[in-house]
């Protein structure tokens, strides 16, 4: 391995985000800047024990996820896509997954405690890169999903002569139990009768059943469809899409903010559905579901505002990665394409493992982690659930979190079934790490998800406020006080209100209500004492 | 062994021993020669040599930036009187060496600004970009190597650096490096600066502060000191290297230095991250 020793190698290896971070860190004023005496900084620190870490607005720098965490040819292909592209390659990494778990999902389960255990992990997987508009996100996904597309393509030509066969055979059996039909109603004796009801029943038995062309991935549908999907198409659908559609159909946006949100929860936890309604019926023992979506930082701040979607625990199932955006700084003067025996190497490794895949869903084979891996896994569990103890470092994203050692074990088993192939028998120390070490990077992207990053101008009026309150050191204050000497930005109490909510979500601010004897309450907001020593 | 013996050993230890020995002078004055290894034709050493007691030398490198004195014996107890001799011909020595360098820097600055003319703007498909995954932002490029230049806090062009394409780094000889730098973004409220080109170019795609590439640790100083004058609001913060490796940490160590000099901020990369591999 070459001497790492600069931010060029640093970059190289944790990303660009990373090396902004650092930067970032080393140029954050110091705590003398922060105008808060020294007596005062004790009784400041001994108060801020009791609270969550704050989730600032718009400040957390995030990490870039590096194309070398994923296995050989996968890496390969996504770095020549980065290459090719310009962008940045958290985009390329999600997508890759998702795409691996479209091939793999349903087929498989991890069991990390072992085979024989009866705790598994379906592998499907659901991520969702934010990159804003312009940012060649339909690049990446086409280029990823092009194997997924031509798959889809021979399967289709391969069956086609079987599916006009059945096809022409399902109508000429209808129509004969029509005529059939007709011949019962009309016959004379009841003897007959029978008879002909006996051969109706024969040519309903003997009908063959409906076979369709397989679908790995369809780009946009309502969960109705995507019910019927998962019904069809031996119950496993994956949606790769670069359009917020379906996001916002799970966010109920047009739905009145009811959204029908079963087939997402149980096509993630792998859990049965059952649908019994007027005019449709599905019924899905084992549905696997993975999402890979690209989105506009807005579209995710938007989404992501509504607590209500929030609380449905759709939000935690997200792996997100909100990279630093390269538009506006890509050279383009520079074309690479990507290499064809990169390519070649990956549609034939994908097409590999989508090899002896049943049009009818069978049992999911189990594949356990082995002991050096279980010890890995179990390692990262144990970081997590410390973290996720009150005033922990993963407290305000617990539900998030909560899932992450077992988005682990699933990443874990699509790198290694990724890596030997359907022969694997156990899911090795090596993907396992690399899954670890991939599901870390990604704690600082949900923490920016969940902060409601992005374009938001909430954001941006949430910031404004940290900034007044910590350079004029007032850790408390009067909403009115704050809206007064911010009366440019905040010309009316509904935008403050709403900049001091996202704060409150993000563990920033609590705000209080002081009763004032006949007059309205006073509004107090104080600020996470953390804001002030940290 | 006689006193211009010593001194050939003093030229071989420093790595700079004279390509025809025979050749030494011993009249006090300032003298340039052909360093053993060195092209034909080129002078990059540089010597006065005084034998008269109490005897004194000192020498040089125009190419690596050695500069070196030397005295026969160390120990040897001096009266006053020799003393005050040997700090005047210090001196004398000093200054004609100064004026030597003035020259061959002026001379250097004529020949960047040459080359400078005649090179072409380098793209980012140059195999040493490729590598480092960085663009390209106000370099050029001449027979294959990627020529940086480096100006000082006027703006002045002073010399260049080349960078091959297996990533071997040289500069002009006798261009002056001190305090000089390669500019990088449009100035805002911080400035970065660091070593080398990629690191810069890194530095500056990632957080978008304009950035200075110094060349090297020992130019952190100056060049931060010299951006300090210019810009006496703008906060600086030293993108030191990490050389973890390397007994002392030189990088961080320079950097640290440079940083308390002028108040900047220290920015040092960190490999955890990395520890999967």
């Amino acid at each position: 391995m070459t001497e790492r020793t600069d931010f060029n190698d640093m970059a190289a290896v944790a990303g660009v985000g990373a090396v902004a971070a650092a930067i970032s860190q080393a140029m954050a004023p110091s705590k003398s800047d922060l105008r808060i005496s020294t007596k005062r900084d004790a009784e400041v620190r001994r108060i801020g024990e009791s609270w969550p870490d704050p989730i600032m607005p718009g400040q957390v720098a995030v990490p870039d996820l590096p194309v070398d965490l994923l296995p050989g040819w996968v890496r390969d292909m996504a770095g020549a896509v980065v290459d090719s592209t310009q962008t940045p390659p958290a985009m390329a990494v999600m997508i890759c997954l998702s795409v691996l778990a479209t091939c793999l999902h349903r087929q498989y389960e991890v069991a990390p405690w072992g085979e024989d255990d009866d705790y598994t992990e379906p592998l499907s997987i659901w991520t969702l890169p934010a990159l804003p508009s312009g940012a060649r996100k339909t690049a990446v996904i086409n280029a990823l999903s092009e194997p997924l597309v031509h798959w889809e393509k021979l399967e289709r030509d391969r069956l086609r002569p079987e599916i006009a066969r059945v096809k022409s055979a399902r109508a000429v059996a209808k129509k004969r139990i029509e005529k059939l039909i007709k011949d019962a109603v009309a016959a004379e004796k009841d003897e007959d009768r029978e008879n002909i009801r006996k051969v109706i029943e024969r040519e309903e038995n003997e009908m063959p059943s409906e076979i369709l062309a397989p679908r790995l991935f369809t780009g946009d549908c309502t969960a109705e469809r995507l019910q019927a999907l998962l019904v069809e198409h031996g119950e496993r659908m994956s949606v790769l899409s670069d359009e917020a559609g379906i996001f916002l159909i799970m966010a109920g946006l047009y739905s009145g903010g009811i959204a029908s949100l079963d087939v997402f929860l149980q096509g993630h936890a792998g859990t049965a559905l059952r649908v019994d309604r007027a005019g449709r019926t599905a019924h899905v023992d084992k549905p696997a579901l993975s999402f890979g979506l690209a989105l506009q930082p807005g579209v995710l701040a938007e989404v992501a505002s509504s607590r209500r979607f929030r609380d449905s625990g759709l939000m935690a199932r997200f792996l997100f990665a909100i990279p630093p955006s390269n538009v506006g700084s890509r050279d383009v003067r520079r074309r690479w394409s990507i290499p064809r025996h990169v390519r070649d190497e990956y549609e034939a490794r994908l097409h590999g493992l989508l090899k002896g895949r049943d049009l009818i869903a069978g049992k999911p084979r189990v594949i356990g982690l082995t002991a050096e891996a279980r010890a890995v896994w179990l390692d990262f569990s144990a970081e997590i659930e410390k973290d996720l103890a009150p005033r922990g470092k993963l407290e305000s994203i617990a539900d998030w979190a909560s899932k992450l050692p077992g988005a682990a074990a699933r990443i874990a088993a699509l790198f290694e079934l990724a890596e030997s192939g359907q022969e694997a028998n156990a899911v090795g120390a090596i993907a396992t790490s690399q899954a670890v070490a991939l599901c870390r990077l990604l704690i600082p992207h949900a923490h920016t998800a969940f902060g409601l990053l992005g374009a938001d101008p909430i954001d941006a009026d949430a910031a404004a406020i940290v900034r007044w309150s910590i350079d004029q050191g007032r850790p408390t204050f009067k909403k009115s006080e704050c809206q007064k000497a911010l009366e440019g930005r905040f010309r009316s109490v509904a935008k403050l209100d709403k900049a001091i909510e996202r704060l409150e979500q993000g563990d920033v601010v609590k705000v209080e209500k002081l009763p004032n004897a006949g007059a309205r309450a006073t509004t107090l907001v104080r600020m996470n004492p953390k804001l002030f020593f940290e | 062994m006689s006193l211009q013996d010593d001194f050939q050993l003093a030229l071989q230890a420093a790595g700079i021993a004279m390509h025809r020995p025979d050749d030494l002078v011993s009249d006090g004055g300032l003298h340039r020669y052909r360093v053993e290894g060195d092209k034909a034709g080129s002078l990059n050493g540089w010597y006065l040599l005084e034998l008269t007691a109490p005897a004194h030398a000192a020498f040089g490198s125009w190419k690596t930036g050695q500069s070196c004195t030397w005295r026969p014996d160390q120990r040897a107890a001096m009266s006053d009187a020799e003393r005050e001799i040997l700090a005047q011909r210090r001196e004398a020595a000093r200054a004609a060496r100064d004026a030597e360098q003035a020259r061959v820097h002026a001379s250097a600055r004529d020949r960047a600004a040459k080359l400078w003319g005649r090179a072409k703007p380098a793209f980012s498909s140059h195999p040493y970009l490729v590598r480092k995954a960085v663009s390209a932002f106000g370099i050029r490029c001449l027979r294959e190597q990627l020529v940086i230049p480096l100006r000082d806090a006027e703006g002045n062009l002073h010399s260049l650096q080349f960078i091959a394409c297996d990533g071997r780094k040289t500069f002009l000889t006798g261009g002056r490096k001190k305090g000089c730098y390669h500019a990088i973004g449009a100035l805002g409220r911080v400035v970065c600066i660091c070593e080398g080109y990629a690191t810069g170019v890194t530095i500056y795609e990632a957080t978008r502060h304009a950035t200075a590439i110094a060349f090297d640790a020992a130019n952190l100083e100056p060049v931060a000191r010299a951006l300090r004058a210019k810009f006496p609001d703008l906060a600086l913060c030293i993108c030191a290297d990490n050389d973890q490796a390397t007994p002392g940490n030189p990088g961080l160590t320079a950097g640290r230095r440079a940083a308390a000099a002028v108040g900047a901020a220290l920015a040092v990369p960190s490999f955890d991250m990395a520890s999967h591999d």
